[in-house]
């Protein structure tokens, strides 16, 4: 048994590799569509071993139907829960389903929350082709204007404040792009893009420090939540389902995501503006040609995504304790993995993308071994399917085919 | 009368000279206490990784966020090797040379992953990998100590020599760098650069170049990171931080992305006065001098750009125009006298002394106008630039000297540093230590008269102008 174990861990990616240079090497041999032959290789390798690769290598079938990626994906995750089961008996994982329904129900909704900040980059993206480096920031500074909101200024009720957060940052976002952002479109500049990286690189850093400026250090403060004073009927801070112990708070977080994205998705397919975003995303210039102002689309676009960075930071403040600094850049790499996940400018992707990897993180953290590791490698889990996504199939797990 | 290539070239070494005798000589004049050298071998450390990027980013075109993660991860190989390992491999030199081939191993193997990604997937890997060697770092406590830090042991020699050590080793870097760049291995990477499939088309290997500069510039900065590691005596996870790769990109944007020796001197200046901006002696009103500075600074800003953009016709002038400097020199001309003279105690100094600083600005204007026309080019150039240095020299002489009343920035000067990284790129280009660099060399006005002449019909360039 042990001994099976070893093999699988061990020559599962030597086997994906062998695929990965074999199977490309003998389709161009052959002159056949070689495009999917790397990734049906390297997953038929890794699933199957020898007898994947071999198969292929003998049948050559034509690799365009998804099932020869499908169906090996499927089988390495099931040989990797079958490890998981063998090696670690004793896991909550394996011996708890409550436990385990409750981390897919905990990732669910924090996925929510994500895929709202998520989208808004992948928009920002599929209009102007460039990464916001300032994604995660402008998502801290919206939980830290929240905060403040429900604790200093106003003493307002987090929900309400979500809308005055996602109208200012929107302003800031457009202010910011017309600026900031706009001499690097065109070809004017040679390598626009990267400059344009660079730009909001800087203004991150800026965002990020100035937030924790105006916040100092304050000890032992705690952001309040969602059902204090009463607000919609609901006191309990957590409801038992069954098995599930739903947090009120992260509740209510996630459906605030839903909302944003319902509405996001309400823009983009019902409103003229927003269809002249997609416009803009497919061909900025044939956009121009039937009276899209695309220079207008740009910014409008980009504060649009700003703010929903922001206000989805808004919406997770009061389900955590604090708003801290140092999570933007955590924050960021999240919602690079997750449009990366989602192929890069596809919004639905990003939406997906977001449950995607809220369920990845929280399953892979809940369940590592050595419970000791589990919170700092809670990114991780996210990070592996990045680069594994990135190096096989740079269009996305639901990206189109170019 | 315009002065010569001879004249500005000449100017250029004097001026080199004394930056380079400053760096040599300042263990001894005011960099002597010992946390004053250890930041200082900090900010050359920061040199190094920012020349070197500037060869990877700004000369290859490769914009890397992995930079400082693989130095770290070199750093780290070293410390965790001089620990383990005893006997014969086991001393401070074994550990130096597995750090790097360490690095050397991680930045190929990066490279080679990284072939097929463009701009925004290359940006996104690379930040994803730093990210994740730092995670990594921090969890494995049993071998790298975790947020708890490692002891590291000491190269021999004491705090001085491993000051010139880094020099030393900056110095060395630099002449690798440019040594590269002056080979066809240079000339491939600007070609590169310029138009990926231009190049290929031409028979430049473009996949084996990438894998290529990704391990060079690996190979170098493991090397360099191993040895600052050995003069100071703890490393933690900070090391391979995100705020670490955002300073360098910083200073190389300030200094001048697409020429390493401007990074490099850009990082030197700008960690310089970062340091000095932890405590700042702004007086008693200071907070509302600085702030009428910072609008006045703004808006002159503003109104030069809008001049600009309807002189010219272009929306976005791609560096600042003589009058634009005129207006800079003027502003920081009363930024200099005021810190120099500063508002004196008792009297209530916010309207004398806005008003004393908003008519210098207005003179400063009205005399630019005026001279416009009538100074020659190089005073126009030059003064400008003259006024502004001088008077950002006695401004800073006058923060550090004076101990009035300290503001802590804290954390602050990292905004301040992302707010000059965002308007240097968007105004400054070529950042700010570059263009002082080219126009010392004269290669900007060899190639304005090679224009000249070009469009004057000549076949050739006069030999006699050169």
């Amino acid at each position: 048994m042990v001994w099976i174990i070893i093999w699988l861990v061990l020559a599962g990616p030597i086997w994906a590799i062998a695929g990965w240079r074999a199977i490309p090497k003998r389709y161009r041999s052959l002159d056949l569509d070689t495009r999917q032959a790397v990734l049906s290789g390297s997953f038929a390798g890794a699933a199957l071993g020898p007898l994947g690769i071999g198969y292929l290598h003998r049948r050559h079938p034509d690799l365009a139907p998804a099932r020869y990626r499908r169906i090996p994906a499927f089988l390495v995750v099931l040989q990797l829960w079958l490890i998981f089961r063998a090696a670690f008996p004793a896991n909550p994982c394996n011996t708890n389903a409550g436990y385990v329904a409750n981390q897919l129900q905990n990732g669910l909704t924090l996925g929510l929350v994500f895929a709202a900040m998520a989208v808004g980059l992948a928009l920002i993206y599929s209009v102007q082709g460039i990464i916001s480096f300032a994604h995660g920031q402008f998502f801290l500074f919206g939980g830290v204007l929240a905060f403040l909101i429900a604790t200093e200024v106003w003493e307002l009720n987090s929900i309400f404040a979500i809308p005055i957060i996602g109208l200012l940052v929107l302003i800031i976002g457009m202010i910011f792009e017309s600026t900031m952002l706009a001499p690097m479109h065109g070809s004017k500049i040679q390598r626009g893009a990267e400059y344009a990286i660079l730009v909001t690189f800087g203004f991150g850093l800026f965002l990020q420090f100035a937030v924790v400026a105006m916040l100092g250090n304050p000890v032992g403060v705690r952001s309040p939540r969602y059902t204090e004073g009463g607000l919609l009927g609901l006191d309990e801070s957590a409801y038992d389902v069954g098995p599930l112990r739903i947090r009120t708070d992260l509740l209510i977080s996630g459906v605030i995501g839903l909302i944003l994205l319902i509405v996001l998705a309400w823009f983009l397919q019902r409103t003229w503006t927003g269809r002249s975003f997609r416009a803009v995303a497919q061909r900025p210039e044939a956009a121009s040609v039937v009276g899209v102002n695309a220079r207008r689309a740009f910014t409008l676009a980009f504060g649009i995504g700003t703010s929903l960075a922001a206000m989805a930071g808004a919406a997770l403040v009061p389900a955590l304790n604090f708003p801290v600094p140092q999570m933007a850049g955590q924050v960021a790499i999240r919602s690079y993995v997750i449009i990366v996940l989602g192929g890069l400018g596809s919004v639905v992707g990003a939406g997906i993308g977001g449950l995607f990897v809220g369920v990845a993180e929280s399953i892979g953290a809940g369940c590592f071994p050595d419970a000791g590791r589990a919170s700092s490698y809670q990114l991780a889990f996210p990070l592996i399917m990045f680069a594994i996504v990135l190096l096989t199939r740079p269009t996305g797990l639901f990206g189109r085919d170019k | 009368m315009n002065i010569t290539i001879g004249q500005r070239q000449r100017a250029g070494h004097i001026t080199i000279a004394v930056f380079v005798g400053l760096v040599l000589l300042a263990p001894f004049f005011f960099v002597t206490t010992g946390y004053r050298l250890d930041i200082s071998r900090l900010a050359i450390y920061i040199a190094i990784l920012a020349a070197t990027w500037a060869l990877l980013a700004g000369v290859a075109g490769q914009f890397s966020f992995a930079h400082v993660a693989i130095a770290g991860l070199g750093s780290y190989a070293s410390a965790i090797w001089v620990r383990d390992v005893s006997g014969a491999f086991g001393s401070i030199y074994g550990g130096m040379i597995f750090g790097t081939l360490f690095a050397w191993g991680v930045g190929t193997l990066l490279g080679l992953l990284l072939l097929r990604l463009r701009v925004a997937y290359l940006a996104l890997f690379t930040i994803a990998f730093a990210e994740m060697a730092r995670l990594v770092v921090v969890a494995e406590v049993d071998l790298t100590g975790g947020r708890l830090s490692l002891a590291v042991p000491l190269l021999a020699g004491d705090e001085r020599a491993h000051y010139y050590l880094m020099v030393g080793v900056l110095a060395l870097n630099l002449g690798i760098i440019y040594w590269l760049l002056r080979s066809r291995f240079g000339l491939f990477l600007h070609a590169m650069r310029e138009d990926e499939e231009a190049a290929a088309a031409l028979g430049v290997n473009v996949v084996r170049l990438k894998v290529m500069v990704f391990s060079l510039t690996s190979l170098m900065i493991g090397a360099s990171a191993t040895i600052y590691t050995h003069t100071v005596s703890r490393i933690a996870p900070e090391r391979l931080e995100l705020l670490v790769m955002a300073q360098v990109i910083a200073v190389a944007v300030i200094g001048g992305i697409e020429s390493p020796l401007a990074a490099a001197i850009g990082a030197l200046i700008a960690f310089w006065v970062l340091e000095n901006l932890r405590e700042i002696d702004i007086g008693t009103q200071g907070m509302d001098y600085l702030t009428i500075m910072a609008v006045l600074a703004i808006a002159g800003l503003a109104v030069s750009v809008l001049r600009d953009r309807k002189r010219s016709g272009e929306s976005f002038p791609s560096e600042l125009k003589p009058l634009t400097g005129w207006l800079l020199g003027g502003f920081a001309l009363g930024v200099g006298f005021f810190y120099l003279v500063g508002p004196a105690e008792g009297l209530n100094g916010w309207l004398v002394w806005g008003l004393l600083l908003g008519s210098v600005w207005a003179l400063s204007i009205f005399a630019a106008r005026a001279t416009a026309a009538g100074l020659p080019g190089w005073a126009e150039a030059l003064l400008p630039r003259i006024i502004a240095i001088v008077a950002l020299l006695a401004a800073l002489a006058r923060l550090i000297t004076s101990h009035s009343l300290v503001v802590a920035l804290g954390a602050w000067r990292f905004g301040i540093f992302g707010l000059v990284l965002m308007l240097s790129l968007r105004f400054a280009r070529n950042g700010l230590v570059y263009p002082i660099l080219q126009f010392f060399s004269g290669a900007q006005q060899a190639r304005e008269q090679t224009v000249a002449f070009r469009d004057a019909g000549d076949s050739g360039v006069g030999t006699e102008d050169l």
